[in-house]
């Protein structure tokens, strides 16, 4: 019961957070010359046609006016009509976050199932074969550049070998699942259909893969040093003392102590790879927020560029809560 | 087989990799202990003390640490040839051990009754009740108050005294023969350091334990070994039962130690002894305390002394003593 009562206040203390991200957001998005609405309409079109535009989106009245109006909406769940498509940008997020979204949730479970074992393999047999394996994994991940690694799976995998389908979430002639959760392979998994399970997984291997490198090098070495510094701690020597197997002493005693720097790492991590996650769906053609908001930021789409950063702070926000949530669950010495 | 001792540990060898070199830390020592008594083993820091106990249970981080040679024999077996999967049934269940640092021997993200119970279910079929029983009868055994609250309890919610008895009840729930105490109220202040103490002698007494008492402090001894080993630089040097030697100490070493306790030396100086001990990298040849001791003759820097008997429980390795070669 605490620990809901600690969600609740830190779900208040995010409100000024996102509306301090809000104001910003607004006010830099306003500040870059140029004007929306003459990119619409095209430079060849008449003083009256892009006034009308502008009054429909209201981009005529003052700045202040333009946020409480915007602010306004945003409470009743509006986040405005998107200047370039006239979609509600609501619709827009919803069509191109879960993609964003499964691509992340792919890397970060590719990142800790591979990250955590060659981490722990690494510190426990420390200057043996595992550790140098994780050494060179961890060197090659964190000094190859996204772009380059994404370029070479794909000439590899699918120009070459052609073992795996080169871009996209399914393929063109195919229909998406059902939609329950918006993760392919997760509604595909949800309807049964295996064969739709197959190719949603197939597209989404190489660039989860692409995202989670740098990350996967990063959570190894964190594993490996927290798991190294934990392992010469006494009450290590304690266990072994005790008579317990190896298993258990790395495995219970000295995990799950190595994962309270772990977690931190990792949350921050997350932050990032929704971040990387940009240049990743422009290489692998991935139909998500990345593309999204890039094509926003070209045509001036406030409502659309102020949608995506709202979106992405309240997810760095809920990261952020996750990690202190399972951080108290690991540490009883933290209070809540 | 009533008459063998215990533990009875033959020229123990154990050596670290260090960037400075081999480092000899345990050089041929030799130890025995008796069923029920307690055993004290004192020493400068840095003699090996913590190293020789540590070898008994075979938890010597390797690398850097190998044990060269020797032979452990406890109940009389030699343990440095038993099969590891043998040796971790040992640990906890026949040889238990406790730790100076009682802040950080228990491990900080799992409550006491966790960690207890799962020593007991380490070496024997129990349900978590049984276990629980089990925590419940030796966390009283050692006087701690409210037991059913401490097992729920994490470590950082006890004080030092208390950990150490968490320490003290988790290591005999297996009700071993033996229990290594390496320092185990060093970390502690006075009044408690003497419940510990206390408490200990009370169980010794009770479950007929077996205890290898490690401690710098002679004034501990005194107060409650049986009998006591003298070790330096990385060698057993005198043993005798603590009445001779506190009446007649005779390692020119153990006299030192004996002349440095607060309130014993005669004229109310307290002499410590100079110089300090010798690097393990590069041992002095012969007796190792030959370049501390005021009386060294020759022999002292060529051969090594070996343990001759001076009284029925009473041996000492030191050319100058009677019966040794001067
Ligand atoms: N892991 C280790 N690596 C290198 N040297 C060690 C290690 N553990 C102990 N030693 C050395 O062994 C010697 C004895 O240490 P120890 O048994 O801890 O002494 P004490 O008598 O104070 O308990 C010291 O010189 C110490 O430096
Ligand atoms: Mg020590």
């Amino acid at each position: 019961m605490r620990i809901l009562a600690y969600i609740f206040r830190r779900l208040l203390a995010a409100i000024p957070v996102l509306v301090g991200v809000s104001i910003l957001t607004f006010l830099i998005s306003h500040a870059i010359p140029g004007d929306p609405a003459r990119l619409i309409v095209g430079p060849k079109a008449s003083k009256e046609a892009v006034e009308s535009i502008r009054k429909e989106h209201g981009l005529d009245k003052p700045l202040p006016v333009q946020y409480v109006r915007y602010m306004a909406g945003l409470v009743t769940g509006d986040l405005g009509q998107s200047i370039r498509n006239h979609r509600p940008v609501t619709r827009d997020l919803a069509d191109y976050f879960p993609a964003t979204f499964e691509l992340t949730l792919a890397s970060l479970v590719l990142c800790l199932a591979v990250g955590i074992p060659l981490g722990i393999l690494a510190a426990v047999r420390r200057n043996r074969l595992a550790d140098h394996v994780a050494r060179v994994v961890s060197v090659v991940g964190v000094s190859t550049p996204v772009f380059w690694l994404g370029l070479m799976l794909l000439l590899l995998f699918y120009r070459h070998l052609s073992w795996l389908p080169g871009s996209g979430r399914l393929d063109v002639t195919s229909a998406p699942p059902a939609d329950i959760t918006g993760l392919y392979v997760l509604d595909a998994l949800l309807a049964g259909d295996w064969a739709l399970l197959r190719e949603a997984a197939s597209h989404l291997i190489l660039p989860a893969f692409c995202l989670s490198y740098v990350y996967l090098a990063v959570i190894t070495r964190i594993v490996r040093s927290s798991m190294i510094a934990v392992l010469g701690q006494d009450y290590i020597v304690t266990a072994r003392a005790n008579g317990l197997s190896a298993a258990r002493v790395v495995l219970k005693h000295a995990f799950k102590n190595s994962l309270i720097p772990t977690v931190t790492i990792t949350g921050l991590s997350l932050g990032e790879l929704l971040g990387g996650a940009i240049l990743t769906e422009t290489i692998f053609a991935w139909p998500g927020m990345g593309k999204y908001v890039v094509d926003s930021v070209n045509s001036l789409d406030f409502p659309a560029i102020m949608g995506f950063t709202l979106v992405a702070s309240a997810a760095y926000v809920a990261i952020n809560l996750g990690v202190d949530v399972i951080y108290a669950f690991l540490n009883p010495r933290i209070r809540y | 087989m009533a008459d063998t001792p215990l533990l009875d540990i033959q020229g123990l060898t154990v050596s670290f990799e260090t960037y400075q070199g081999r480092a000899r830390v345990l050089e041929g020592a030799s130890l025995t202990v008796n069923r029920g008594e307690i055993m004290g083993l004192v020493g400068e820091t840095g003699c090996g003390k913590s190293v020789l106990s540590r070898a008994i249970l075979r938890i010597i981080p390797s690398p850097p640490g190998h044990i060269d040679g020797g032979r452990i024999l406890f109940e009389g077996t030699d343990l440095l040839a038993l099969p590891r999967k043998a040796m971790r049934k040992l640990r906890g269940e026949r040889i238990s051990m406790i730790f100076q640092e009682p802040m950080s021997s228990l491990n900080p993200v799992f409550t006491v009754g966790n960690q207890m119970r799962e020593v007991v279910r380490a070496h024997r079929k129990a349900s978590r009740a049984e276990a629980n029983a089990v925590c419940l009868e030796m966390l009283s055994a050692v006087r701690l108050p409210e037991p059913e609250a401490v097992l729920s309890a994490y470590p950082h919610e006890l004080s030092g005294g208390m950990r150490q008895r968490v320490m003290i009840a988790m290591e005999l729930t297996c009700r071993p023969s033996l229990l290594l105490a390496d320092e185990p109220t060093t970390a502690l202040d006075v009044t408690v350091q003497g419940q510990i103490l206390a408490i200990l002698a009370e169980l010794a007494a009770a479950e007929n334990l077996t205890i290898l008492f490690v401690t710098h402090d002679m004034g501990v001894v005194a107060q409650l070994c049986h009998r006591v080993a003298v070790m330096y630089a990385g060698q057993v040097v005198e043993v005798a039962d603590v009445a001779s030697l506190f009446a007649r100490p005779t390692h020119p070493y153990t006299r030192g130690l004996i002349a440095s306790i607060p309130g014993r030396a005669t004229g109310g100086e307290l002499t410590a002894i100079p110089g300090s001990v010798p690097s393990p990298i590069d041992p002095p040849p012969g007796c190792r305390f030959h370049t501390r001791c005021t009386q060294a003759v020759t022999a002292c820097r060529r051969a090594v002394p070996e343990m001759i008997r001076v009284a029925p429980d009473h041996s000492v390795a030191c050319h100058l003593c009677p019966g040794g070669r001067p």
